[in-house]
């Protein structure tokens, strides 16, 4: 056995090992990864490829029983030819667009902006408070909502605004999309609030105590030194949250459920979820179901990927500290 | 940054008080003495039943302790703007920013439904929101505010206006666990009045349902304590410390999973869970509609993040006993579970309590795969009373939310720092 000090660790099997050693160990290491890949294959990969064999067939709850039929891509065509296309498809860019700008960037810069420039103290513990909407189980925090936005007497949001001469209204339902995106937002906001903390804490002292020196305010300090250094996470909670929104639709489900009324707040995740598993008559279409979401899973994978090469993954991807023994 | 030297933050007070802040000390003086009054005589009122104020007494009250509240604080940054106080200058500047704001909105808001002409209410509220326009104006300009001395407080009134929909929605929960029946965030009794203590809303302890429910979500809970930490601990392990082919694209593939969306997976994982119940055995423990099929299908989505998090722990692991003991001829499998297992036990430790609290809130897969309440969980089981048809008896729900809460609540107050760490790796799915 070959040992080489290499900056004062020392690694083993420095010397090429034989076929049968590297055999014996690929084995062996599969062996602690056979659980693991096992989950994977059986939830992740053979899905996409059920995913995307279903949404070629017009599988629904009335001909379960029969052998599959294909047709096509007719789910698809049938899919852009639906009457309420253009609407889900505006409601989903609205969706990502307005709680990505406001909270799930905007707000979180602001809010990691405001909690680094106070007593540290204070900021961890402003910080903290933000977790808590992720932190609650998704159907309290909609609990709290609904009675937030209910109607009078109940509303809380009623009985605040009265004072001010505000008419008395059920605010979920007469402004749903305000109440749609602050309730993603409020939940969205605390991830990119924790990266751009940990960005912000990370620029060099010296950077800042210069900017002062030579008399910049906050803000200009703000605006010439912080957001240029920390343009690469802004970049990154940008498109990693595009898609965490794009295919999420828990808070939609319970908050509106895709209303009120026809279609108002439903966006393409929870349509594809609709269709295929909770649909008011109990008539599942499984098949157009899938077809709306293998579009968002070749949307995920390429996305996926994109993050891989450009925030550069890969680089975690380092070499074992023990090699073959 | 997080330290704020003295000679930035805090400015030198100047004796000299400009005429302009002397007005609006004066003008903020008058208006809480004003609130103060109004809100004493409608409060008040209320109570004993004057007849102005008698129709709508729940409303007068509320009122009334609003306008109280906001007419002493009137009166506290009055003292404080006299005194050229900075803090007393933002915290106007923030208030009747706001104050301004809603008006302007609700004038409009009016002026669109109405169309009336012009009614004597929007005028005021006209006048109002332009005399706190030109406040603002003034108090923002440069040489008003090097005036004023004293330490910058705008970030903590700014934070604090952002965490206050939070805090009023545990509010409401908390008063509403305990009262009869609220409105906004008063507790009101039977008999329509404020007040009323009740343990009432807590009879749901004695339903035999809720505690099916509960042994459900704690049993996904914990299955997925163990299954993602047994699994992911192994698999990392092995990325970690072992060289094999195809290491490298089980890592990288580890991490695309972790960023892909995983949720759109569920109308097929549904089919993957009826093939998994038409096996024999398998089938009655991980099939559709089983806790056990629930806790699998969710210790596989939180593998990708399980694997990544661990493998970390792993890397920064010293492998000299671990080196020692091979040598001396221990297999791989006894030294990761007497050696290095003993070893990452705080990784373990917040891996378990993340998963522990994402299985015991989980909603959307147990509400997808299983059907009635016999293997329901917590979540799906109040979804269920939210949306029954019968009128909603929205305190018994707040209650069985705050029991639901208490496990998050206790993780939460006593593990802060490794949840703000874990977030930031974790956080998928959902926003």
């Amino acid at each position: 056995m070959a040992e080489a000090a290499v900056g004062g660790e020392v690694v083993l099997g420095q010397e090429r090992p034989s076929r049968w050693t590297q055999f014996k160990s690929t084995v062996g290491a599969w062996g602690f990864m056979a659980p693991a890949g096992l989950l994977v294959l059986v939830f992740f990969f053979i899905p996409v490829l059920i995913l995307f064999v279903i949404s070629l067939t017009d599988l629904s709850s009335s001909n379960l029983s029969d052998p599959l039929t294909f047709i096509g891509a007719e789910n698809y065509a049938k899919l852009f030819r639906d009457r309420f296309f253009p609407k889900i498809l505006t409601n989903t860019f609205r969706y990502v667009l307005l709680t990505l700008g406001f909270f799930n960037v905007g707000l979180a810069l602001v809010l990691a902006l405001l909690t680094t420039h106070i007593n540290r103290q204070a900021g961890f513990f402003f910080r903290l408070l933000w977790l808590l909407p992720r932190i609650t189980p998704s159907v309290i925090y909609i609990l709290m909502w609904r009675r937030i936005a209910h109607q009078p007497p109940f509303g809380i949001i009623n009985q605040l605004l009265a004072p001010f001469g505000v008419e008395q209204q059920y605010w979920l339902f007469k402004q749903p999309w305000l109440f749609v995106i602050l309730v993603n937002g409020f939940v969205g906001a605390s991830f990119g609030m924790i990266i751009f903390t940990s960005a912000i804490e990370s620029i060099p002292k010296d950077l800042t105590t210069a900017a002062k020196v030579d008399g910049a305010s906050t803000l200009q300090e703000i605006r010439d030194i912080t957001i240029p250094m920390i343009r690469w996470p802004l970049l990154f909670v940008t498109t990693y949250q595009t898609l965490s929104l794009l295919t999420s639709f828990e808070y939609i489900l319970l908050l509106t459920e895709g209303g009120p009324g026809l279609y108002t707040t439903e966006v393409w995740a929870l349509t594809a979820y609709k269709r295929a598993l909770k649909t008011y008559f109990g008539h599942n279409e499984w098949g157009y179901g899938a077809s709306w979401g293998f579009i968002l899973v070749i949307i995920g994978i390429a996305l996926a990927f994109i993050y891989l090469r450009v925030f550069r993954f890969n680089e975690l991807v380092q070499e074992p500290k023990i090699d073959v023994l | 940054m997080a330290t704020t030297s003295p000679e930035l933050g805090i400015r030198k007070a100047e004796t000299s008080r400009p005429i302009g802040v002397t007005v609006i000390s004066i003008l903020l003086g008058i208006g809480g003495v004003l609130l103060v009054v109004g809100g004493g005589i409608a409060l008040v009122g209320s109570i004993q039943g004057w007849s102005v104020a008698a129709n709508r007494p729940i409303f007068n009250q509320m009122v009334g302790s609003l306008s109280l509240t906001l007419g002493v604080l009137g009166i506290v940054l009055t003292i404080g703007m006299w005194q050229l106080r900075n803090w007393a200058r933002e915290v106007t500047l923030v208030l009747l920013g706001i104050a301004a704001a809603v008006m302007v909105v609700s004038l409009i808001v009016r002026l669109l439904a109405e169309t009336k002409g012009v009614s004597s209410w929007n005028v005021v509220t006209l006048v109002l929101s332009a005399i706190f326009a030109l406040v603002i104006v003034y108090l923002l300009r440069p040489e008003i505010a090097s005036v004023f001395g004293g330490n910058y407080v705008m970030p903590y009134i700014l934070l604090i206006i952002s965490v206050l929909p939070i805090l009023i929605g545990y509010a409401w929960v908390i008063i509403a666990t305990f009262s009869y029946r609220t409105e906004g965030l008063l507790p009101i009794n039977a008999e329509g009045n404020v007040g009323g203590f009740t343990l009432a809303n807590w009879s749901f302890l004695k339903d035999p349902a809720i505690w099916r429910v509960t042994l459900n979500s704690f049993l996904i809970a914990m299955g997925m304590v163990i299954g993602v930490g047994f699994v992911s601990s192994l698999a990392a392990y092995s990325l970690s410390r072992m060289n094999f082919s195809g290491r490298k694209g089980f890592l990288s593939m580890t991490l695309i999973l972790h960023a892909f969306p995983s949720v759109t997976l569920l109308i097929a994982i549904f089919f993957v869970l009826r093939f998994i119940s038409g096996l024999p055995g398998l089938g009655s423990l991980f099939g559709y509609n089983t806790v056990g099929g629930v806790a699998l299908v969710m210790v596989a989505l939180e593998l990708p993040l399980g694997i990544w998090l661990m493998k970390g722990f792993f890397d920064n692991l010293s492998w000299d006993m671990e080196r020692a003991a091979l040598i001396d001829g221990a297999s791989r499998f006894r030294v990761w579970w007497e050696i290095i297992i003993p070893q990452i036990k705080p990784g373990l430790a917040a891996l378990a309590i993340f998963t522990f609290l994402s299985g015991w809130s989980a909603f959307l897969i147990p509400f997808t795969y299983t059907v009635g309440t016999k293997v329901a969980n917590l979540p799906v089981f109040l979804n269920q009373l939210m949306s029954d048809t019968a009128p909603t008896n929205w305190n018994a729900i707040a209650a069985v939310g705050l029991f639901q809460l208490i496990p998050v609540l206790i993780f939460f107050i006593f593990t802060q720092e490794m949840l703000l760490n874990i977030y930031s790796g974790g956080a998928k799915g959902g926003t």
